[in-house]
């Protein structure tokens, strides 16, 4: 991403003329930095990101009206496409105008009317209502009235309670708690660490399982540096699994696709390292020494930070 | 290549011939849009399957092709009113399409060109290309002999004899279901039993079908020359019309297809992997059981491999059989109106095909209308699964809602 500020300048992000052209939110280094921040959810419904439908690098403010963020990491989120394409589309909903690139000092005064996923703090601005058996997403009560509008439509924008398939594994990631619950009271002791990834925030549906946790087992939620254990172990198992199932040489296709989905967890894990939510380099570079990836993972991470900086 | 003096073009071979790129400029709804027909893959035959996010003019494109297939020489034939019906109409007016086909004849690539105007095609303007003129008519010539070969929509066989297109050359008469959703495919006498000189296409379709279908599919199934089709079901003795729609509207075309390669020369090969020419079919899944949805395209690129397909679908199945490199995702708010796969779908299940490429959640209407009155007994429909029934939704959505209330009772977390 430097590198395109280098090589274009910021001539065209007042103009919107020039600039890159391509898509280059799709290179790997993007992708593996978003799966460092959010594991492989839907920032908007929280839905799992499944191989086939790896989800959209999606702009929070779309660059057909903010054409100077389409190159801004900060303006990523990583969407599922039904979130992305069929609900928010090019949308986004505010008061006022939208903030100019000579504005760019004040972005963070315009009036929208999205929740941004990455710097509000979601998680106590939203709630359900459990008396419901469909247990709807609500806003928390007593929220200030900005942030009150910022949940509604949200809400109403992705849809969150009306999407049969997304209420449908809300309820299923409830019944899994319950179950497991269940279980561990009648001595499945394995069944604390499986809540304890659930509940995880880089987990698929992790806010509510948080929301019931927190109420009657919050023993059981994990703290920040064991979230990032388990985030680490999901993807030095998957990079496991990748590395089981390459795909002949001569197959050209699949190879550059198993190429590049291994670069992202690569550049995911080198993210990490660099700079680790709740823990610290040292901690993650033992976890990443002990699944012997250290010598694969040390290439992605000086290139993301060349080595005098680290 | 020499230009004779008379306009013509002596000595000229198009064969190979294949097409490469077409690019249609208002025509219809569709203001400019570009295609490539040279994405190549592994798995044989020469295909371009074109998929449509909401109504996006897959039709439009197969009849764009036709036409320029068709040519100055032969599109006449087809009406000065369905010509002028074909110009695109904006608030500011209407305007004449303009039709490009880029194709490969031989070891050359040529450039075949159709501008409207009001009387039908703009033959002066196509004069002034001088030798580019003559190099045209050439080829439009040469296709006259070749297999080109259009199925609309809404093609099927019926005993009814529709006498409206008797008029046209059989090159014309053939394309007319693309153009008319109440024309019928030109050439299946061949099915039901009227046509006397059907021989060679008679063993060509008996040796394509059992290619393409299982007996188990509909039963023994023979076709005689003059008979007609004949196949055999619990004991019952039917005939070509008595085929469940999605069988009959195939066999259909290919009985078509049999006829129309053995109409210019009865002595030709009889096997279908020798077959030449070029098929446009608008949605080829259409009425087919699922199962055969999967099999069919499969089948068919290895029975004729030397055809090249170009086809439209609607059907998740369809799509799963081509490598994105044959796809053409028509879709109006992605760059150029076409979406570019940077994925492959033959892995992914039906519903993330529906979600990921036609833009549709497989979710429920029944229940998305539930959850919007916020109906609660929604939540025992959401339960249900292949591998749970509605009384173990039932169930389950008690042991759900005994769960949440001891939640709501438990205000002190219990250690
Ligand atoms: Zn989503």
């Amino acid at each position: 991403m430097a590198a395109i500020d280098e090589k274009y300048g910021e001539g065209w992000k007042e103009t919107g003329i020039g600039g890159p052209s391509r898509d280059f939110w799709n290179n790997p280094d993007v992708r593996g930095a978003l799966y460092a921040m959010h594991g492989r959810a839907c920032a908007y419904c929280q839905q799992y990101l499944p191989e086939n439908d790896r989800g959209d690098v999606e702009h929070f403010r779309p660059q057909s009206i903010y054409r100077w963020l389409a190159y801004a990491f900060d303006n990523y989120l990583l969407s599922c496409s039904t979130c992305n394409r069929l609900h928010k589309k090019d949308d986004f909903p505010r008061r006022g105008m939208a903030c100019a690139y000579v504005d760019r000092g004040r972005l963070d005064q315009e009036e929208r009317l999205l929740l941004d996923p990455t710097t509000d703090p979601t998680e106590t601005w939203v709630d359900y209502d459990l008396s419901d058996d469909l247990c709807p997403v609500i806003p928390a009560s007593a929220l200030p009235a900005d942030a009150l509008t910022q949940v509604e439509t949200t809400i109403a924008l992705f849809k969150l309670n009306t999407r049969s398939r997304l209420v449908g594994a809300r309820l299923d990631a409830i019944d899994r708690v319950e179950e497991l619950l269940r279980g561990l009271d009648s001595g499945e002791e394995r069944n604390a660490f499986i809540l304890k990834r659930l509940a995880s925030r880089y987990s698929p549906h992790a806010v509510i399982v948080r929301r019931i946790l927190a109420r009657i087992r919050p023993t059981l939620l994990p703290t920040s540096k064991e979230e990032l254990a388990l985030l680490i172990t999901e993807l030095c198992s998957d990079l496991d699994l990748m590395d089981r199932t390459r795909p002949s040489a001569i197959d050209r296709v699949r190879s550059r696709t198993w190429d590049r989905m291994r670069r992202e967890i690569l550049y995911a894990l080198a993210v990490i390292w660099h700079a680790p939510l709740g823990s610290n380099p040292a901690e993650v570079e033992i976890l990443l020494n002990a699944a012997g990836i250290r010598e694969i993972v040390l290439p992605f991470r000086v290139e993301i930070v060349p080595l005098s900086d680290a | 290549m020499a230009v004779a003096s008379d306009g013509g073009v002596a000595g000229f071979d198009i064969h190979p011939f294949a097409l490469e790129e077409l690019v249609v400029r208002n025509f219809k709804g569709i203001a400019e849009i570009r295609l490539d027909f040279t994405g190549t893959s592994a798995l044989g035959g020469n295909w371009t399957c074109i998929a449509g996010i909401n109504a996006s003019g897959k039709t439009s494109i197969l009849q764009s092709l036709c036409l320029l297939l068709l040519g100055l020489p032969l599109i006449p034939e087809m009406g000065g009113d369905r010509l002028h019906a074909m110009w695109r109409r904006t608030i500011e007016g209407e305007r004449p399409p303009e039709l490009t086909l880029r194709c490969r004849t031989g070891d050359t690539l040529r450039e075949l060109f159709l501008p409207f105007a009001t009387s039908g095609i703009d033959r002066p303007r196509l004069e002034t290309q001088a030798d580019g003129f003559a190099i045209m008519n050439a080829i439009w010539n040469e296709l006259r002999n070749h297999m080109i070969l259009s199925y609309g929509a809404t093609r099927n066989v019926s005993d009814y004899r529709d006498t409206r297109y008797a008029h046209q050359s059989r090159q014309v008469r053939r394309q007319m279901t693309l153009f008319d959703p109440s024309a019928q495919v030109s050439n299946v006498d061949v099915l039901l039993g009227d046509h006397t000189d059907s021989t060679p296409a008679v063993e060509t379709f008996n040796l394509l079908i059992p290619m393409l279908f299982d007996e188990a599919d509909f039963g023994k199934l023979t076709l005689t020359p003059g008979e007609g089709l004949r196949f055999h079901q619990q004991g019952a003795d039917l005939t070509a019309l008595d085929l469940a729609d999605g069988f009959r509207s195939t066999f259909a075309w290919l009985a078509d297809l049999c006829t129309a390669w053995h109409e210019t020369d009865p002595e030709r090969s009889r096997k279908p992997q020798d077959i030449t020419g070029i098929v446009l079919i608008d949605e080829i899944d259409l009425h087919l059981h699922a199962t055969l949805q999967r099999r069919l395209v499969p089948a068919l690129r290895k029975a004729l491999p030397k055809v090249q397909f170009i086809i439209t679908t609607h059907s998740p199945l369809v799509l799963s059989c081509f490598d994105r490199r044959e796809l053409v995702i028509l879709d109006r708010d992605s760059e150029g109106g076409i979406r570019t796969l940077d994925r492959q779908l033959f892995g992914m299940s039906m519903d993330d095909i529906y979600r990921w490429l036609m833009d549709t959640p497989p979710d429920s209407p029944v229940i998305e209308a539930m959850l919007r009155d916020a109906d609660p007994s929604a939540a025992v429909l959401l339960a249900q699964s292949p591998d749970t029934t509605e009384r173990e939704a039932e169930e389950r959505v008690t042991r759900r809602r005994a769960f949440l209330r001891r939640l709501r009772t438990d205000d002190k977390p219990a250690a």
